[in-house]
């Protein structure tokens, strides 16, 4: 109970806080900061506890086996804290940041209840119960990053995150539904326990693809990469919160979650490797020829996240335990340096590192921010992250299966454009001359230093003292992950060893490379814009737009034209297909065509009918047509006579000439003469009702082959007096058999006649309505 | 007299539809509250079906051509539901057009009584009559406006449907003349006992009938009026059409699977037809919506994605034989769930529509801070639409899948999926504009009572279901359990 309440507590949160920013202004912030600030309390608590795992279910619908449930485990705990540690910060941040916005209610709505989605995304324990919060992730997110929707790019960027990360979703939804089929129940932790019967299921490539599409998706990995940077629109601490702390990692965070049931296959490790090998790589490398601070920092966060999903597919204990120490020490790094950019951006009023320079005198505590926050984006010792890249780089040489000297590669290469990315974000702005800020920069209120300060010192104090944080945070975090026990031990020193080496000559190159940074920027951007004009994910993601709507507008035009002739056609056209796709896919219709046994009366009364068809088609004049019609239904009345059916024949008699008279009646009141159709209509006209005669006819000839049925009408001469007392069976089966079909006729009846006189009616006493 | 007792819950609406064409005639002048007199009787409707659920008495008469029984109950009350809700909505555009007040509600009502015969019928006949019955005010009233575009709608509607009813007419005539039975459980021993030779003309006269229903379930290639009838119908009445009718053509369609046509040789016949349409109508209903500027005419094409979307649990139902209500539960659920959300996205519509004059989607810019309730729950109902959580409509669409995959239609699943993800598009782009645009004009949207209540009342809906689905699915399962085993 405990449990729900700390994860849903951020909904509850988020539904008074406008009224908390109502009445306190952006005080009202740090009163609000006391809920995430709870939820972290809660989440150590959990940490220091007797038990390893805590847990809480509730049935939601017994049909599907959905429970409502949550399971917290050491995956979850380091997730939790992340989430309610780093959002209580920028809950903080945010009264500073947007101090004195009108819209601060809303946005700290929109940001608690995205804290409640990702705090319940990250402790669900049923498939079902863990989706619904991917969605409300995306959905509040969207609200978050279109906050500022004056501006046009917010709206486009907003709605492109929602539509990728949406998207996505469902496409994990489908994924996460066969997964629950394939092992039998919903349970996330049941399903790990059984992970060989997923792993051999003939639903696993299916379940992983579809699970990979939502996590590379929310994950911004190669090649949905793009909305990523898009979304760098949103006001920083949004950027700082989901973008780099939380919400990109959720992707992260589902494959690392599945990890025991769908990891370890030649497939995963194939396809999480080469993904998130391609984002690191690219994402290091797009941050070269960025400027905005805002910007590289988005690069250099799709290239951390790639790592992630490559240490999770290379899945050694090694690696499992770099991919969670490198997330402490990114969510510890990004987010701080992603606040200090709102707080220079706050300050000196741009982004630009090009309009920036010697800030540090005017902002030292933000400028430490940086230098530390650089520091670790490098990868540089004494700082965490130094030995998150150590073991990233020891699992890379570990294994011996030959593409991983492809991952070597490829953290080689990364690595130094890292370097460089870290030197532009803190030496240009802080240290180096130049650059002509467009407000004159002060020092950030401490709201806006405070939190990234503690993050940063965070870094500091992991990086020297990591024992710190490896038995009850990192270990339990890799165990879930691997699904296994085995001890963490972290240092920062390991001795002379290969990765050290690796390490200082990535180094080394980085800082070569940040000191030739404007030769290489020369090298590569001619051939980078060029790329990025023609193809790239962007563009295919907006030829997909425009590609999409042509296309329904095209078919707007070619089916839903408004012509009630051509939907007549189209209506026939498709009963006909139908009836003869079904008659062919069965082995067609038996006919039985014999007219040795037919009347030369019979014979005439066919050749009336059809004549009388052929005539009305062909009629110039709408009264000839009409009374054709007549001939039709006195002839088919006649065959009712010949087949000795009087009563049905009076009838039908009765209709044709009422119908007759009411067309003439209403020809009476229209204009002008029949229009005829072009020959062409004409033609396909005739082509069409050939087709659905013939159809017709070959039915009926079927069923006439078709044994005859026992007669009903016998069954109603004998029942009408015995049963009924009526010696007029057809008024027996009216008014008595059938009662309630001819009580729903007299109501069908009346109700078209009330239409009729209420729509004349009133239509008589309108005339300024239309003419019809 | 019992039969007059099981046929109450029908009879009263037609009752109180007399009522009301007599209380106009005899009482001119006052007519304000001819809607709370239609309210009433479905309300009496109501409870004389609670009545028989309280009685536990469920039984068919007439020889078995009509059914009470734990499945229309079901229906009754969401037909009831729905026409309170739109008779509801209605009132400020009656009162408008200020004409034809007690024809309108009689009207609505003959045409509710029309969907509970529906529900209910289990023979050819009757369900031919009952659907006419529906239709028939549905043809006049989709035409009620003085508009052109409405009587070009009502005359669309109504050429249509005619032909259809022909279609259907023609399916059950090859049906009868194969069996010789009008009476559904007669037809399916009929063709259990036939040893397959005539199987193409029982594959054919089901063709035809699902051809003939395809008009009314909105389905691909059917679907032509929707759009203009859609646009050009009062929008009470679009609400009306877009969840009532379809409701009641989908209840009908599962009732003729699950008596007549379960025979095991047509039933993969029947999950073929389905799936193929079901592929077909999802992706051109999201596709052409995608490209609408109209809202009416957007929801026109989004209730024929909805209704290829439903096509899943159909074929899943038929896919895996008539033991599996599993995915009849699905279909039941998700027309309650897409009735309320439907409903609660016109009503939003109507009231701002109603204020500003047009449905233009562009015209809705920046509505949040004209009308914020109303922008929040047309929103809100939209993602449910879309299926998203925490909203009835996800729930629905989950349990659809969820359905087809038990049913190994995994291929239509995916489909169905992307499907979804196109459909977020024009639905969500209708949110963006509300929220993110900017209004050319900032008075407020004044909402009347009516509205007001209509507006609340789904909008709770579609959240409580949202959150607590199990009251409803159970509901629906113990409405599909009446075939079970059948």
């Amino acid at each position: 109970m405990d449990i729900a309440l700390a994860v849903l507590g951020g909904f509850a949160a988020a539904a008074v806080a406008p009224l908390v920013v109502a009445r306190a202004g952006h005080y009202g912030g740090y009163l609000l900061a006391l809920v995430p600030l709870a939820v972290f309390a809660f989440y150590l608590s959990l940490a220091f506890g007797a038990d390893d795992v805590a847990a809480v279910s509730w049935t939601w619908i017994d049909a599907l086996g959905v429970d409502f449930s949550f399971r917290i485990d050491g995956l979850s705990r380091l997730f939790g804290l992340l989430i309610s540690g780093i959002g209580a910060i920028i809950v903080v941040y945010a009264a500073g940041y947007l101090k004195g916005d009108p819209k601060l209610g809303r946005f700290y709505l929109f940001l608690l209840s995205f804290m409640g989605a990702m705090l319940g995304l990250t402790a669900a324990d049923n498939l079902v119960t863990l989706f619904v919060f991917w969605e409300l992730t995306s959905v509040t997110s969207y609200m978050l990053i279109g906050y500022k929707h004056e501006y046009q790019a917010s709206r486009d960027a907003a709605l492109q995150a929602l539509l990728v990360t949406a998207g996505g979703g469902l496409a994990m939804l489908a994924g996460l539904v066969l997964l629950g089929i394939a092992a039998d129940t919903q349970s996330i932790a049941e399903i790990n326990a059984a992970g060989d019967v997923v792993r051999d299921h003939h639903l696993y490539v299916p379940i992983l693809v579809l699970l990979l599409i939502g996590a590379a998706t929310k994950s911004a990995q190669f090649p949905f990469h793009f909305w990523l940077p898009g979304a760098m629109e949103a006001p920083t601490p949004v950027s700082a919160y989901l973008h780099s702390a939380t919400m990109v990692k959720a992707g992260v965070f589902l494959l690392a979650r599945v990890n025991p049931s769908l990891g370890g296959t030649t497939e995963w490790t194939a396809a999480l490797s080469i993904a998130g090998g391609a984002t690191m790589l690219l994402g290091a490398y797009l941050a070269l020829n960025q400027y905005d601070l805002k910007r590289i920092l988005a690069y250099t966060t799709l290239s951390a996240l790639g790592t992630l999903v490559m240490l999770l597919g290379v899945g050694t204990e090694l690696a499992l335990k770099g991919m969670v120490t490198f997330l402490l020490a990114h969510a510890l790094y990004k987010g701080a340096l992603f606040m200090m950019a709102g707080a220079v951006d706050h300050e000196a009023g741009t982004r630009d590192v090009r309009h920036l320079g010697k800030l540090a005198r005017a902002m030292p505590i933000t400028a430490a921010v940086a230098v530390i926050g650089a520091l670790s984006l490098g990868g540089f010792p004494p700082l965490f992250s130094f030995i998150g890249k150590e073991v990233l780089l020891e699992a890379t040489l570990e294994n011996e299966w030959g593409a991983f000297w492809l991952l070597l590669a490829v953290v080689a290469v990364s690595s130094p454009l890292l370097v460089v990315a870290a030197g532009v974000i803190a030496i240009r702005p802080f240290f180096q001359a130049g650059g002509e800020p467009p407000k004159h920069p002060h020092e950030a209120p401490p709201s806006m230093w405070a939190g990234p300060g503690i993050l940063a010192l965070g870094s500091v104090v992991l990086g020297l003292a990591p024992v710190l944080g490896q038995g009850w945070l990192i270990e339990p975090a890799a165990q879930a992950v691997a699904g296994e026990e085995f001890e963490v031990r972290l240092a920062l020193w390991h001795g002379f060893n290969l990765p050290l080496a690796v390490s200082a000559m990535t180094i080394a190159a980085g800082i070569v490379a940040y000191l030739f940074r404007e030769q290489l920027r020369a090298l590569t951007w001619p051939v980078e814009s060029r790329v990025a004009g023609t193809v790239g994910p962007t563009r295919g993601y907006e030829g997909f737009l425009v590609g999409i709507k042509r296309g329904s507008a095209w078919q707007t035009r070619k089916l839903q034209h408004g012509r009630l002739r051509r939907y007549v056609a189209t209506t026939a056209l498709a009963t006909v297909g139908l009836v003869a796709l079904a008659a062919f896919t069965n082995g067609g219709v038996p006919l039985a065509f014999d007219v040795g046994g037919v009347h030369f009366y019979e014979w005439f009364l066919g050749a009336l009918v059809l004549g009388g068809g052929v005539l009305t088609a062909v009629a110039r004049n709408r009264f000839f047509a009409v009374t054709a019609v007549g001939v039709v239904g006195v002839g088919v009345a006649l065959i009712f006579l010949v087949f000795s059916a009087p009563d049905l024949a009076m009838t039908q008699l009765l209709v044709d000439v009422l119908t007759v008279i009411l067309f003439v009646l209403v020809f009476y009141h229209l204009p002008g003469p029949m229009l005829q159709a072009r020959r062409g209509v004409l033609v396909r006209d005739a082509a069409l009702s050939l087709a659905v005669g013939a159809t017709m006819t070959l039915l009926v000839l079927g069923v006439v082959h078709a044994d005859r049925p026992t007669d009903v009408s016998e069954f109603y001469a004998a029942a009408a007096y015995a049963e009924a007392f009526g010696r007029n069976v057809v008024n027996v089966i009216l008014v008595d058999f059938r009662i309630l079909d001819t009580l729903g006729e007299v109501v069908v009846l009346g109700a078209a006649a009330l239409g009729a006189y209420a729509l004349l009616k009133y239509r008589a006493r309108d005339p300024e309505g239309d003419e019809q | 007299m019992n039969a007059l007792d099981v046929v109450a819950p029908q009879l009263a609406l037609l009752v109180t539809a007399g009522i009301l064409l007599v209380l106009e005639a005899m009482l001119p002048g006052k007519r304000r509250w001819l809607p709370y007199v239609a309210l009433m009787g479905l309300a009496v409707s109501a409870a004389w079906t609670t009545s028989w659920v309280i009685r536990d008495d469920y039984q068919t008469i007439f020889d078995g051509t009509f059914s009470l029984d734990q499945y229309s109950v079901f229906f009754y009350y969401v037909f009831a539901g729905i026409t309170a809700l739109v008779v509801l909505s209605s009132i400020d555009w009656v009162n408008t057009a200020g004409r034809g007040k007690s024809e309108y509600y009689a009207l609505l009502l003959v045409s509710t009584a029309g969907l509970m015969f529906l529900a209910g019928a289990r023979d050819l006949i009757t369900i031919f009559v009952a659907l006419e019955l529906s239709s028939i005010p549905q043809y006049i009233l989709a035409g009620w406006a003085k508009d052109r575009r409405s009587s070009e709608a009502g005359l669309k509607y109504l050429i249509l449907g005619a032909i259809s009813s022909a279609i259907l007419l023609y399916g059950m005539t090859l049906l009868f003349g194969f069996t010789g039975e009008t009476v559904l459980p007669e037809i399916g021993a009929a063709l259990a006992a036939d040893d397959g030779a005539n199987r193409a003309l029982i594959v054919v006269a089901m063709t035809m009938i699902i051809a003939g229903f395809g008009f009314k379930l909105a389905i691909v290639p059917f679907q032509m009026w929707v759009p203009d009838v859609y646009q050009g119908a009062p929008t009470p009445i679009t609400a009306y059409l877009s969840v009532g009718s379809k409701a009641a053509a989908f209840a009908v369609v599962i009732r003729v699977f699950f008596e007549a046509f379960g025979a095991d040789f047509v039933s993969n016949d029947w999950a073929n037809i389905f799936a193929v349409l079901a592929a077909i109508t999802m992706t051109l209903g999201n596709v052409l919506a995608l490209v609408q500027t109209n809202i009416k005419r957007m929801l026109g094409y989004s209730s024929v994605a909805q209704a290829g979307t439903i096509l899943i649990g159909l074929a899943a139902v038929s896919a895996s034989g008539q033991e599996f209500t599993l995915a009849a539960n699905a279909v039941l659920f998700f027309l309650a769930a897409y009735a309320f959300t439907n409903l609660g996205a016109f009503a939003a519509i109507i009231a701002i529509t109603h204020r500003i004059g047009s449905d233009e989607i562009a015209d809705f810019a920046g509505m949040w801070r004209r009308a914020p309730i109303l922008a929040a729950v047309l929103a809100f109902c939209l993602v449910s639409l879309t299926g998203i959580p925490p909203t009835a409509g996800f729930w629905a669409k989950l349990y659809v899948f969820y359905a087809g995959v038990q049913a190994d239609l995994v291929w239509l699943v995916v489909i169905g999926v992307l499907n979804t993800t196109i459909s977020a598009f024009y639905y969500l782009g209708v949110v963006r504009h509300m929220f993110l645009g900017e209004a050319e004009e900032m008075s407020p949207v004044r909402v009347s009572p009516g509205i007001g209540v209509s507006v609340a009342v789904t909008a709770a809906g579609v959240l409580i279901i949202g959150v607590f689905p199990g009251p409803v699915l159970d509901a629906a399962n113990e409405a599909v359990q009446v075939f079970a085993g059948g």
